[in-house]
């Protein structure tokens, strides 16, 4: 059986048009960049297979490939996320698109294969979050004869192409679109902090003044959940797994406790680390009857579901994306959207003005891997910080927000060495 | 004498105080003092003379350094403080009101303590590290040294471009506590505090403009607008903007802020930020403050020329009575504004960034034969070391499984690698 979407329902195909023009209409920077592209078609010859979260923002990323010259095939990557509408749209389109909502994570990984091998000759680029793709071309190259290069958008990805690439299994350049500060901290703290908080209120429709809101994990993602729940009037409280993030969060002002004791008297529980098991059977069994829990870091593994199901006697479904787990205790607890990520599949992932920068990033990194790929070696690459500098520039103007041009003293200074503050400063508090 | 034992006696408390605030130098001193991994070593340090370097002094002391110390600026020298370490048998050169040359003569004065020179150096703004490569070539070098802050990297950039660096130079100055304490909440605390302090005003309601937002500018923003203030940002570089606006702040260009603010106040590391054209446009009564690490942020020259009259406004700071009677009061001459005319830092946030340079020498002392010469970033056990100890002094509890300041054993860790 093949995953390939084929032949959409014409009503299907109309629903996921309008979600593309209404996502289209917030992303300003990636117009921009389309309009730039349409005439000279710069990815004329390329064949780009692409595995993000397929929503009508990837839509329109994906169609500005296309717009550029690409023949490009897609997948979501993802157990939850797939807009189905949105798969439709783009397959009448002519875009090769494999997946749907709700796969098991063993149909999620025959998708990514099905996707690899979209083109006769494989893809030239590959577009990746998660590094699925990447994964798969490493251990099958054979299905990716022309294969030039690739990018990765994830934290955690760009952190397993970098061990690849020091054990020498890499074959061709990884261009990092992760570290930008367009990426890091907007994307991730603004859009997926806002977007989690988002999920969690319309699966439930609890009200968060006042709640203990238990945020696991203080990474960019994390800070920016806390933070948000905390103008909801949440009473935040963060469990770190390093004295690093721990002085951070402590810092910013939240409680910092381990999770056993953080655990208690939690109304909500919110996994964002990027690693396995972060919730096990034995904060399970610290947790007060009536407890929501959910993830939003990249992978379903954050709770370990099979510690839970051990502990339950029976589930119902009570709303959808809230599955009830009635413990052998007599306790309950609610697990919204199976543990996947709570942004994307109980609300609609992050807004479209973020994922414009977002996908702009990726955007520009393809057309310059198009352009000039076989000068980079295998290995890491970082995008340069001029590039960072020019997507931020981008989103600005379409906010409408002018900033002061530095006086050329003002530039020798911000650009020389890397400090006092470079134009590439990346860090905030 | 007499008055010798007096300015020990005013320091000592004092000294007790900050050295209950610093922590992680206590860390330090507790972990690694038995082994006394500096024995033998003669360190030569260029710092403020304040009662928190002498916390920094007294550590290295207790690791077994002979430390010679010199002033790095002549308005934050404490003469008492200096009294009280020499009393301790470190030799200190500085004292209150001394002059530029006297400065540069004490460094050197520090360099030829001993006839062979030092052989650790902890430098502040590159001054004993661009002495030490003007001397002939054969002249006994350091093993190892550290830089601690942006302006003396800076400087140790330009001294590359000229000539080959002659020993290994940690960059302590890029660290965890600096990025993470230091700069978003010492700095940005003690920066608004210094200009509520010495303007005595109420911050509710007003405008606050905020030049630059780098990690000190969002700590002071976000600070700010705790206090009641309705915060405006202005940036050169696209993505600071950016951050600044999805934070929630008014970002417009500084001519358009001029108008309109009650407070000013300068964090880009860059020069002429304030110039004529903005003084020109501002309001009667507005404060104008720097809190850049150089004295250039806010022109002063053309705020000088925009001047007909000065006059002093208490402890700290001067009104600028222009030439139409509005009147403009400037902080701290318009150098960095909490040092100048404030406290400077919490204790225990010098704590943080004093114990970076601490370990950028003794953790790395066992492996420097592998450096070769030039800068080096400080390596990540320092920064583990520094938040282990911040989070166990702000009594965090980390989970079993987390490495937190007992594994680090009394051999230093660099030492295996």
């Amino acid at each position: 059986m093949s995953f390939r979407v084929t032949r959409p329902p014409a009503e299907l195909v109309e629903l996921g048009r309008a979600a593309l023009d209404v996502a289209r209409d917030q992303m300003p920077v990636l117009a921009g960049i389309r309009s730039e592209v349409a005439g000279t078609r710069p990815l004329q010859a390329q064949r780009v297979a692409g595995c993000v979260h397929l929503t009508k923002e990837t839509g329109v990323l994906v169609e500005l490939l296309v717009a550029a010259g690409a023949e490009v095939a897609w997948t979501g990557g993802d157990e939850v996320s797939t807009q189905d509408e949105v798969a439709a749209a783009l397959a009448a389109e002519g875009v090769e698109v494999f997946g749907r909502r709700g796969m098991t994570t063993a149909e999620v990984e025959q998708a990514v294969t099905e996707t690899l091998g979209a083109f006769q000759d494989g893809p030239t680029l590959l577009v990746d979050n998660g590094t699925r793709l990447i994964e798969a071309a490493l251990s099958a190259p054979g299905t990716v004869p022309r294969l030039v290069a690739a990018t990765e958008k994830t934290t955690e990805g760009c952190r397993r192409v970098r061990e690849w690439a020091e054990q020498g299994r890499l074959r061709f350049p990884v261009v990092n679109v992760n570290d930008l500060v367009t990426k890091w901290e907007v994307d991730n703290t603004y859009g997926t902090g806002q977007s989690t908080v988002d999920g969690i209120v319309r699966a439930t429709g609890v009200l968060l003044a006042g709640k203990r809101f238990v945020v696991v994990g203080f990474g960019q993602v994390g800070r920016g959940v806390a933070l948000r729940a905390r103008g909801m009037g949440a009473r935040v409280v963060v469990c770190c797994r390093s004295a690093r993030t721990a002085v951070r969060a402590r810092l910013a002002g939240f409680p910092v406790l381990p999770p056993h004791e953080a655990l208690v008297g939690a109304d909500i529980v919110c996994t964002a680390t990027g690693y396995p098991d972060v919730l096990t059977g034995e904060h399970l069994d610290a947790l007060p009857g009536g407890a929501v829990l959910c993830n939003t870091g990249h992978s379903v593994t954050e709770i370990n579901l099979a510690d839970l199901a051990e502990r339950t006697r029976e589930t119902k479904r009570i709303r959808p994306h809230v599955q009830r787990h009635i413990l052998h205790d007599g306790r309950h607890v609610d697990l919204l959207s199976g543990g996947g990520l709570i942004n994307l599949d109980a609300a609609e992932g992050n807004p479209s003005e973020v994922m414009d920068i977002t996908f702009a990033n990726q955007a520009l990194a393809v057309l310059d891997l198009a352009a000039g790929a076989d000068r980079l070696a295998p290995g890491v690459h970082e995008v340069p910080a001029e590039r960072d500098e020019d997507v931020a520039r981008r989103k600005l103007a379409a906010m409408a927000v002018r900033i002061d041009a530095p006086t050329p003293e003002q530039l020798e200074v911000l650009t020389s060495g890397g400090h006092p503050g470079s134009l590439g400063e990346r860090s905030g508090p | 004498m007499t008055e010798l034992i007096n300015r020990t006696r005013r320091a000592e408390p004092r000294l007790e105080v900050a050295m209950a605030q610093m922590p992680v130098l206590g860390a330090i001193r507790e972990k690694f003092a038995a082994d006394a991994p500096l024995s033998g070593h003669r360190l030569a340090l260029c710092g403020h003379v304040t009662v928190e370097t002498a916390v920094q002094v007294l550590t290295l002391v207790a690791l077994g350094a002979e430390v010679a110390w010199c002033a790095s600026s002549a308005s934050t020298t404490d003469s008492d403080v200096a009294e009280l370490i020499r009393d301790r048998g470190v030799g200190v050169h500085g004292w209150r009101g001394m002059s530029e040359d006297d400065l540069l003569r004490g460094a050197r004065d520090v360099l030829a303590t001993w006839p062979e020179g030092p052989t650790l150096v902890l430098d502040e703004g590159a001054v004993l590290i661009t002495a030490l490569h003007q001397g002939p070539e054969d002249a006994p070098r350091p093993v190892l040294a550290t830089e601690k802050t942006p302006d003396g990297l800076a400087a140790l950039d330009r001294l590359a471009a000229r000539t080959p660096l002659r020993f290994p130079i940690i960059k302590s100055d890029e660290s965890f506590g600096k990025e993470a304490v230091d700069n978003p909440h010492g700095t940005a605390q003690s920066l608004l505090e210094t200009i509520l302090a010495v303007s005595g005003r109420l911050l509710a309601g007003k405008v606050f403009v905020i030049a630059g937002y780098g990690r000190v500018g969002a700590g002071l923003a976000e600070r700010a607008r705790g206090l009641g203030a309705r915060v405006i940002v202005t940036e050169v570089r696209p993505t600071r903007a950016l951050l600044a606006a999805l934070d929630g702040y008014d970002v417009v260009p500084m001519a358009e802020a001029a108008p309109l603010g009650d407070f000013f106040c300068t964090v880009t590391g860059a020069p002429r930020v304030l110039r004529g054209a903005h003084l020109a446009r501002m309001r009667s009564g507005a404060v104008l403050a720097n809190g850049g690490h150089r004295p250039w942020e806010i022109d002063l020259d053309e705020l000088d020329a925009l001047t007909v009259r000065r006059r002093p406004s208490g402890p700290g700071s001067e009104w600028h009575v222009l030439a139409d009677g509005r009147q403009l009061q400037l902080i701290g001459g318009g150098s960095i504004a909490n040092l100048s005319a404030g406290r400077g830092n919490a204790s225990e946030v010098m704590d943080v960034t004093f114990a970076s340079q601490v370990l950028a020498l003794q953790l790395v002392l066992p492996r420097v034969a592998g450096l070769v010469p030039g800068l080096h970033p400080l390596p990540p056990e320092c920064d583990d070391f520094v938040a282990a100890a911040f989070a166990r002094a702000l009594g965090i509890t980390l989970p079993a499984e987390t490495p937190d300041l007992d594994a680090f054993t009394a051999v230093p860790v660099g030492g295996a690698r």
